[in-house]
């Protein structure tokens, strides 16, 4: 055992994450050897179910049926005003013919990385923020699709999971201190977690299976260099600046995106951006309602 | 203040480019306005280039498969995505954007990146991205801004079930089905480039027929293809209702009663000239009932110092013709000489099999000479045909029932669109028929299909003659 650690033993707080923590926690990242999360088995049935030409109402529904938690869920989503049902939906069948496959396979994505992903524990509040920026982040990126004629369904998927290397490698990280019996600083952690999760969600995209400009708009959104990057990899990092504005940093306004470099390569003209910033309240609403 | 140009072109595509390489070529201070990074326009970025490349993966495929079927069985994996087909998208748009915008800069012409709106008569401001402003102005402008989809108010158009050529190739997967409104050249290339690579494809429209403009003989290969592709072309219906089931289809209803049901829809039903924000009434310029601008013959709008070229102006809209709008007017605009203009624009349609048309059709050429001389050559006929496995394919020459002097040539099949250039040239020089048949052709070539077709005239003729 390294030194380092035996010393952090004696329950010393350290400031920062001992060096072969972190020189572990990289090598295991590009080995490919970090433990990563599942995506839950009801939620990647309806993944590709929902892809088939011929999936009915049925099928979906009786996969959802498997699991109790996530058709709470989804009934409590479908019932919110953002999907506006005439009529209160009772039966999970009903719900999948009044949102439509895609839509569910949309919430069940999500509520399989709320549950199952973006956890870490003692850290419940910061991952909490996390999530309700992805999903803010992801609905930001489809109306920046739709408006720019991208892909609209990438979009959504490349905005959830932008950040969906935080929680990974916090709930790796925690278990490697905790082993370890090490105490490491908050903001320390937190600070080689948001280092390095850009890799780490990428990495977790590729063993999900995940469309390859997925993978990419994960391992790039915060290293954006406008004339190379891909579609998405631009989509995912206006609409993150989008969702930082409109849900933590304040205001939403054309004049405080100016100047973000995804514009220009996006070509987003101001009466364009203004059609997208005008969608803000529906997405606050919509995060209300899934988060 | 304004910067003051001689020149300033408005629109970076096909015709705006020609427009600004003529102004600089006669010594002219030219800028080019274009609300994009780089020159192109939705040739490069949405149309020509990427659909193109698509075509190419799916001709490849098809090729593949006719040569190889005895050895190999090619399936395409399911859930193919579609950017995997576009392999050489990025590399041709980058060498196209680089050739241009070098051909540009070579010329010496100003390029400002940013939307366009005219003040006055006279003056123009351009908007950057950032939000800074600029004032140009010039004594002769060329409105080369291009075209955008239409979209008809009972098709709700959400560029992910129900898409536009714009968004069309945004979709992530190869879909099984998709539903094709409309029968123009837009409709009909997509919908046999998706029927060719697996997609089960319907086409709906009021036209009785594919491509109405075509020789019927020509259009019959199209629709014959889409059948042995799985696809059907549902002709003369009127669509009574589009909507997204909400769960996996798009459902289109039509006026006989029948449902289609599709995973995607493809609305290819006209485009309308791009001048959103542009103010051209402004500069007394006004849109017809079609949403395009009117000029006259040399390419003047209803303010005589400001040209319209390319899309904005309407059919035939093709890039090659954009081109030669945007050199002309120009042309005009500075008093410079230009040559008289051709009456025989070829067409190229680059669906599967490749059509193309130049001159008159054979029901053209009775409606203007009583009569018509029809010679063909069928591609089984030609050794090229054979040696390809591309059989089925046509060459249509028409003559002038009296004098044997070619009006038109029509192909369907493999090359088409280059091969009617030997018919234009012929049309241009005023030839007869007799030419092709005492000229030597490569062997084998698909050009031989012009002997075959010039023997096929001269022997019903030969057997008419003999009759009376």
């Amino acid at each position: 055992m390294h030194s380092e650690i035996e010393g952090a033993q004696s329950r010393k707080p350290n400031i920062g994450v001992p060096a072969a923590i972190r020189s572990e926690l990289e090598s295991r990242l590009s080995a490919g050897s970090l433990e990563l999360p599942l995506l839950p088995g009801v939620a990647m049935e309806i993944t590709s179910a929902a892809a088939k030409e011929d999936v009915d109402t049925r099928t979906i529904a009786e996969m959802l049926k498997r699991d109790a938690a996530l058709s709470a869920h989804v009934l409590r989503i479908v019932n919110s005003p953002v999907y506006s049902p005439r009529a209160q939906i009772v039966s999970l069948q009903q719900a999948v013919a009044r949102v439509g496959a895609v839509k569910i396979r949309e919430i069940a994505l999500v509520i399989a990385c709320r549950t199952g992903v973006f956890k870490a524990k003692g850290y419940e509040q910061e991952i909490d923020e996390v999530f309700r920026h992805s999903i803010g982040t992801a609905l930001f990126a489809q109306e920046i699709a739709r408006n720019t004629r991208n892909n609209v369904e990438d979009a959504f998927l490349c905005g959830l999971l932008h950040d969906v290397g935080r929680p990974v490698l916090l709930q790796a990280l925690i278990t490697m201190l905790r082993e370890a019996k090490v105490v490491s600083d908050r903001e320390a952690v937190l600070s080689l977690v948001a280092e390095l999760h850009a890799a780490a969600g990428s990495a977790l995209a590729k063993a999900w299976t995940l469309p390859e400009t997925v993978v990419t708009a994960l391992a790039k959104h915060h290293a954006l260099s406008p004339e190379q990057e891909s579609v998405s990899v631009r989509i995912v990092s206006l609409a993150d600046r989008f969702a930082h504005l409109a849900f933590e940093d304040g205001a939403l306004t054309s004049a405080a995106l100016l100047g973000h470099p995804a514009l220009a390569a996006l070509e987003i003209y101001p009466d364009v951006l203004d059609k997208i910033i005008k969608r803000a309240s529906v997405v606050k609403e919509t995060i209300g309602v899934m988060s | 203040m304004s910067d003051v140009f001689d020149l300033i072109v408005i629109g970076g595509g096909p015709a705006g480019q020609k427009a600004a390489v003529q102004g600089a070529k006669l010594g002219r201070k030219v800028l080019l306005v274009e609300r994009s990074r780089s020159v192109g326009g939705a040739c490069v970025r949405f149309g020509t280039i990427p659909s193109k490349t698509l075509r190419e993966t799916a001709l490849a495929l098809g090729k593949f498969r006719r040569l190889t079927s005895q050895v190999m069985d090619v399936k395409m994996p399911e859930h193919t995505q579609i950017e995997s087909l576009m392999t050489r998208k990025e590399e041709v748009i980058a060498s196209h954007e680089s050739y241009m915008g070098a051909q540009l800069s070579r010329n010496g012409i100003e390029q400002a990146q940013g939307v366009a709106r005219f003040l006055s008569a006279h003056e123009l401001e351009i908007s950057a991205i950032a939000g800074h402003k600029r004032r140009v102005s010039a004594p002769f402008f060329v409105i080369a801004t291009g075209s955008s989809p239409r979209t008809p108010d009972d098709v709700p158009i959400d560029h992910e079930h129900i898409l536009d050529s714009d968004s069309i190739l945004s979709v992530s997967y190869l879909p099984e089905s998709m539903t094709v409104l409309g029968s123009g050249v837009i409709a009909c290339e997509y919908a046999s480039i998706f029927a060719a690579l697996g997609t089960k494809v319907t086409i709906i429209d009021r036209s009785a027929r594919p491509l109405a403009f075509l020789d019927p003989e020509i259009s019959a290969h199209f629709t014959r293809q889409l059948s042995q592709f799985g696809g059907r072309y549902l002709g003369g219906r009127k669509l009574v209702n589009v909507a997204w089931d909400g769960l996996s289809m798009v459902e289109t209803k039509l006026d006989d009663g029948q449902l289609v049901r599709s995973e995607k829809l493809f609305c290819a039903l006209g485009r309308i000239a791009q001048v959103q924000g542009l103010a051209v009434d402004v500069a007394g310029i006004g849109l017809t009932a079609r949403g395009l601008i009117a000029v006259d013959e040399h390419g003047r709008t209803a303010a005589p110092h400001i040209y319209a070229v390319g899309d904005v102006i309407g059919p035939p809209a093709l890039a090659s013709t954009s081109m030669d709008q945007g050199r002309r007017a120009v042309c005009h605009a500075f008093a410079a000489e230009v040559g008289a203009a051709r009456e025989a624009t070829p067409a190229g349609i680059f669906t599967i099999p490749e059509l193309a048309c130049v001159g008159l059709t054979e029901a053209e050429a009775i409606e203007r000479h009583g009569s018509a001389l029809i010679g063909r050559a069928n591609f089984k006929e030609v050794a090229r045909g054979q040696i390809s496995a591309a059989e089925d394919g046509l060459l249509k020459l028409v003559a002038h029932p009296d004098t044997g002097v070619i009006l038109g040539a029509h192909a369907a099949g493999e090359t088409a669109a280059d091969l009617v250039h030997i018919g234009q040239m012929a049309i241009l020089g005023g030839m007869t028929y007799h030419t092709f048949i005492d000229a030597i052709f490569n062997f084998p070539t698909y050009a031989e299909g012009y002997r075959i077709a010039a023997l096929d005239i001269f022997g019903k003729r030969a057997q008419r003659i003999a009759a009376e």
